[in-house]
């Protein structure tokens, strides 16, 4: 099932603003590993869900795992082969709009290697790159 | 805790454009303060601090801190170490004076030592706490809190109240407050939420359509 939001107050919204990197979400905050965006995107429900499928199962029910972001921004899009006009097009997907240092995902109670395997299997699933960090990583 | 020396200079470049400057010539800005000693700015080099941090275990380090220019150096806790969110690179440090005498407080990073048998057997270990405030002399604070998780089993927990600590330190937390705890194993049904009907299409509930029918009706 793809990520959706149960009630919002508009049903489409307009672009927004993307520029700038991520001043918050932009730690490890829950877990001891985490999935780091490196560069910007509309990250759409379906490739979040596809990534939070792969994590799971390659942690076989041991760990914990937190999806730090949540499509809650409509992108709406108008049918093939439409002149121009006639209003603004039906929604298409919803994304969650990821800004470079946004955390995608966290995870904990398990070994680094497992956290790393889970991790790059969930980055296959995106369309940005990304890196995986741990909480007490200095400089 | 061994108090590590470092170098610092007196800093006269203030405000974020001169700051910034001085960061591409390899130096980072700082600050000291502290009990009876006056705010001061100052900068580090950014090669020295990375070794420093490099090699201690958490970010909380005392320094041997000589201000370039000071009679005698002094001594200091890192107090916040603030990085940029993406490159990494510290962009600033606090430095908190203290005394050798006066206990301080700060917040040390806990770390889980041995296998819990609960985990072996399917548990799943949870860090509820990744850190704990605690006070006590500078020369006498942990880097890490170790906690031996080697007889916990599924259920298990270990609270503020059960840590083994070394003599002259004091957690502050609550007692009652869980640090790690071995949940049980989750089921099928929690791990492999089922997919509902719908999928993408299914389309979320309008709060100001609603209000708009009512208003209609009327």
């Amino acid at each position: 099932m793809a990520l959706v939001p149960s009630r919002v107050k508009y049903r489409k919204q307009q672009r927004g603003n993307r520029a700038g990197t991520a001043q918050r979400g932009n730690a490890v905050s829950y877990g001891e590993y985490g999935l780091q965006a490196l560069e910007r995107c509309w990250l759409p429900g379906r490739q979040i869900e596809a990534a939070r499928v792969a994590i799971t199962r390659n942690m076989k029910r041991r760990g914990k795992m937190w999806i730090r972001v949540f499509p809650d921004k409509p992108v709406s899009k108008k049918p093939l082969e439409v002149r121009m006009g006639s209003g603004k097009g039906a929604v298409d997907r919803w994304v969650a709009v990821v800004r470079p240092a946004t955390m995608l995902f966290e995870v904990d109670g398990v070994s680094e290697d497992v956290a790393r395997q889970s991790l790059r299997l969930a980055a296959n699933k995106l369309s940005i790159r990304t890196r995986f960090v741990t909480r007490h990583q200095h400089a | 805790m061994k108090a590590v020396p470092l170098t610092a200079y007196p800093r006269t470049a203030l405000g974020r454009n001169q700051v910034k400057h001085r960061r591409s010539q390899g130096r980072v800005p700082a600050v000291m303060y502290g009990h009876k000693v006056e705010a001061r700015s100052l900068e580090v080099g950014e090669r020295e601090l990375g070794g420093v941090l490099h090699h201690s275990a958490s970010e909380v380090a005392l320094i041997d801190l000589t201000v370039d220019g000071d009679a005698e150096p002094h001594l200091a806790l890192i107090k916040a170490v603030q990085h940029h969110p993406l490159s990494r690179a510290v962009i600033h440090v606090d430095f908190q004076a203290v005394d050798a005498n006066e206990p301080v407080v700060v917040v040390v990073p806990v770390e889980t030592v041995g296998e819990a048998p609960g985990v072996k057997s399917g548990g799943v270990l949870e860090r509820i706490r990744h850190d704990l405030e605690v006070r006590a002399l500078p020369r006498s604070l942990p880097e890490v809190l170790e906690i031996d998780v080697s007889g916990l089993q599924v259920g298990d927990s270990i609270t503020v109240a059960d840590l083994k600590l070394p003599e002259g330190i004091e957690v502050l937390d609550d007692a009652e407050v869980t640090v790690i705890l071995v949940a049980a194993p989750k089921t099928e049904s929690e791990t492999t939420e089922a997919p509902t009907e719908g999928g993408e299409s299914a389309e979320p509930e309008v709060i100001a359509r609603k209000k708009d029918e009512a208003e209609g009706e009327d």
